[in-house]
């Protein structure tokens, strides 16, 4: 596949303190966090290009787990 | 055929051979930057005969044949373009599903309105926006396309807090 940028590989949000929130929390009026929060974020930091890469690098792998060979 | 589907090189053919599409389905939630997987290149075509003939010049290039459970090697040709609402093929890049509508009256003319221009290396691809494929995956029969509901619309909220900011 063609690609020019090398996709990052998602780096984890740091855990705000107890009791505490983050500056996008207290922004962020649609609703309370979820477990995807994480990885929608990661996500959405991607250009197009990155986030198909994403795509296609999960397919690879699937693709070739099912043909016996390591991914 | 029956490897992995290369997207981009799918979307390259179709590009290159100036078909006038947009891409819809999972790959257009992934553009749109929602963390799913799919394993399907979901493309709607504009019905135009300008356009459907330059899309069986790409389908020609792609090399594409109908799914046929008994093996038969069906290839696309004009009448066919012309007259079936959806199109499963394999293609040398894997398998490529040709939508003409995603729901009654959901065409590629009502549809081009809600698109926005997503640049892959270099190639500019209409993509239906989230809240669109969204809505399309509600109005879908099967569970797979429910199953993807709470990530997507999530995906939508964090983006547009992301905007709002």
């Amino acid at each position: 596949m063609r690609d020019d940028s090398a996709t990052p590989s998602p780096e984890p949000l740091s855990d705000p303190s107890p009791g505490s929130e983050t500056e996008a929390q207290r922004d962020d009026t649609s609703g309370p966090a979820t477990d995807d929060d994480h990885l929608i974020l990661w996500m959405l930091g991607l250009t197009s290009t990155e986030r198909l890469n994403v795509a296609q690098g999960f397919v690879d792998s699937v693709f070739a787990l099912r043909n016996g060979r390591r991914a | 055929m029956d490897g992995a589907p290369r997207f981009f090189d799918i979307l390259e053919t179709l590009r290159r051979h100036r078909v006038e599409l947009i891409v819809v389905g999972g790959v257009a939630a992934v553009l749109e930057g929602a963390p799913i997987s799919t394993f399907d290149l979901d493309v709607m075509h504009r019905r135009s005969p300008e356009n459907l003939q330059r899309l069986l010049v790409a389908l020609e290039d792609l090399e594409a044949l109908y799914k046929d459970p008994a093996g038969r090697q069906i290839r696309p040709n004009l009448e066919k373009l012309e007259s079936f609402r959806l199109h499963l093929l394999l293609t040398r890049f894997g398998p490529l599903d040709l939508l003409t509508e995603i729901a009654p009256g959901d065409g590629y003319d009502h549809l081009i309105e809600q698109t926005v221009v997503h640049e892959i290396s270099g190639m500019e691809v209409q993509v239906l926006e989230l809240a669109a494929v969204i809505r399309s995956k509600e109005h879908a029969a099967r569970d797979k396309d429910r199953a993807t509901l709470p990530v997507l619309r999530r995906t939508l909220e964090l983006r547009r807090s992301q905007d709002s900011t």
